[in-house]
């Protein structure tokens, strides 16, 4: 029943499921979305603004101002990734 | 904590005697509790605390966490120190930095000794969903330590180290500090820096202490707590002592007004409900205590894993394998065929099914559906709490609603997962502190109970922590295992 939202789902997020965990998630996501559906049970919710952060202040921006810096980013590189002449190899942005 | 404080500070030498009995005490236990993913090595080890010892030689001003072994979880970046988040995904990671809670445990002279196991991407209440192994309840070994920060709070119970980081997107500090009889405490949102802790759920995520007593767990949020430029979520406020303001309290003992979530009792399992009531009737025989109901209990647990999945979904796009992360070969593929791959490979499955519906509920046609009024419900919800906290101090609760589940029992039934989840996720919707502490034991099996208060009021449950913990004394537990 749910195959065809999976489906949809795999090629939304690039992710691929196995069979058994194709067999898994269709078992599981109806009770999922049983469970998700009981926000409609809450009366009035229309009535409120969305509460994307818990804090209503506006945070403050840090001043532009030059501090001491590892080179973070190029750190990151240097350990995790092969590094070819200071470049890093990443799969074609043009195919065929 | 401190007496090895005192003990440190009168002969600095001792740290090197006592961090060879931490390891001594992990090569005993670690084979059957398994809380590390990464153990430093030994010597590496011994050459910081010597370091230490001639750097504070002088005697005078020996830093707050002096050659303290402290245990952190696997999803916040060490320099030079693998940081996995239990995935495959990051199997191999080193952060080139530490994230600001590190910088300031290493700046107050504590010792990191390794990583701890934790559910894959901090989604799961069991560790069990970590990509390597499972990790046992030193209570008992055929039970789950909760998660998602069960290799913390194991680490504890087990005596293998003296406090340890956790951190808390729906219950992950709380649940295992009450599966294991330790303490727990997810702070208020922005009290404690995210910086470089790997993200969840952005807008519930907290990084929070974990100890054996109220003490140490006061003493190591002290350290890790206060602004930080580099998170611009971090509140600009000015941060005082937490437990010189719990000690204040606990000196004047001031008559509080506390309330009982009703609700959150009742669905308790019956054990649970009955030991945790006892520990709120020894409160309530001094404090004044009434019962209240939470409007949509139930509800709460739908909107947060909307709201974390959503979350999930977005944060989780940043695993390319190129820059870093799972290394697979390129040659010849394209960014989707590439992307693809290393996400089929890199993930687990509790993480693809949230990345999954996390896309879900921001769906077209779906978000005003689920993502928005997650949202709305959120904002009531944080209004009603406003409410509440104008007439009361705290609000207690049994921090889960059952007992450590048994290795497997989750995995078949994860709805039955998700709702052990409802008393700790209100915390971090509404993005208030609530604090976990050990109140019984059920067939020696530990119970806790949640202790949340107001906005930036810490001191407050710290105070109901330390009362419970004199009149109980349960603390300091180190099991034989």
């Amino acid at each position: 029943m749910y195959s065809d939202i999976i489906e949809y789902l795999e090629n939304l997020v690039l992710i691929k499921f196995t069979e058994d965990e194709k067999n898994r998630i269709q078992k599981e996501v109806k009770n999922i979305i049983d469970m998700f559906n009981m926000l409609n049970t809450v009366e009035d919710l229309n009535n409120w603004e969305p509460l994307y952060h818990v804090h209503d202040i506006s945070l403050p921006l840090r001043e532009d101002e030059e501090t001491e810096s590892i080179d973070e980013e190029h750190g990151m590189l240097e350990e995790n990734t092969i590094l070819i002449d200071n470049y890093v190899k990443a799969p074609r942005t043009i195919s065929e | 904590m401190y007496k090895l404080l005192d003990l440190f500070h009168s002969d600095p030498n001792l740290i090197v005697e006592y961090l060879y009995r931490v390891y001594n005490r992990i090569y005993r236990v670690e084979e059957k509790v398994k809380a590390f993913i990464t153990l430093r090595p030994l010597e590496e080890i011994i050459a910081e605390a010597e370091y230490l010892i001639k750097r504070y030689a002088d005697g005078r001003n020996h830093p707050r966490l002096f050659g303290i072994a402290v245990a952190v979880k696997d999803n916040i970046s060490t320099k030079g120190i693998r940081t996995t988040c239990g995935s495959r995904m990051l199997e191999n990671y080193v952060p080139p930095y530490d994230a600001t809670v590190i910088t300031r445990l290493k700046s107050e002279g504590a010792i990191i000794i390794g990583k701890t196991n934790m559910d894959e991407f901090a989604m799961g209440s069991t560790t069990e969903t970590s990509a390597f192994f499972v990790t046992r309840n030193p209570w008992d070994l055929s039970r789950s330590p909760g998660g998602s920060s069960g290799g913390s709070a194991a680490a504890l119970a087990a005596g293998e180290v003296t406090v340890a980081l956790g951190s808390d997107t729906g219950g992950s500090v709380r649940n295992p500090s009450s599966f294991t009889a330790t303490f727990g405490l997810k702070p208020t949102y922005g009290l404690v820096s995210r910086y470089g802790l790997i993200a969840y759920g952005s807008s519930l995520d907290q990084i929070g202490p974990m100890a054996r007593n109220t003490d140490d767990l006061a003493m190591l949020l002290n350290v890790i707590a206060g602004h930080d430029p580099k998170d611009s979520t971090s509140l600009p406020t000015k941060v005082g002592d937490i437990r010189e303001e719990m000690y204040d309290l606990f000196h004047r003992e001031p008559r509080l007004k506390i309330a009982i979530a009703k609700d959150l009792f009742e669905y308790s399992d019956d054990v649970v409900r009955n030991e945790t009531y006892k520990a709120v009737d020894k409160l309530c025989s001094y404090h004044e205590c009434e019962e209240i109901e939470i409007p949509y209990a139930k509800q709460c647990v739908a909107a947060y894993y909307i709201i974390s999945m959503a979350e999930a979904s977005s944060n989780l796009a940043r695993y390319d394998g190129v820059r870093y992360g799972l290394r697979i070969e390129v040659e010849n593929k394209s960014w989707i065929e590439t992307y693809r791959e290393v996400r089929t490979k890199g993930f687990g499955y509790e993480v693809k099914k949230r990345i999954a519906l996390g896309a879900y509920v921001l769906s077209m046609g779906y978000r005003d559906m689920y993502y928005l009024k997650a949202l709305r419900f959120r904002r009531m919800l944080k209004e009603t709490f406003n409410k509440i906290f104008s007439k009361y101090n705290a609000i207690l609760s049994p921090t889960t609603p059952i007992l450590p589940p048994r290795i497997g029992e989750f995995l078949e039934d994860p709805i039955k997962m998700y709702y052990a989840d409802l008393n700790t996720v209100i915390a971090n919707l509404i993005g208030g502190p609530a604090l976990s502490l050990p109140v019984g034991f059920y067939n020696n099996l530990p119970i806790g109970l949640q202790i949340m208060t107001n906005y930036m009021d810490e001191a407050t449950a710290f105070y109901i922590s330390k009362s419970l913990e004199e009149a109980l004394k349960l603390r300091d537990f180190i099991v034989d295992v």
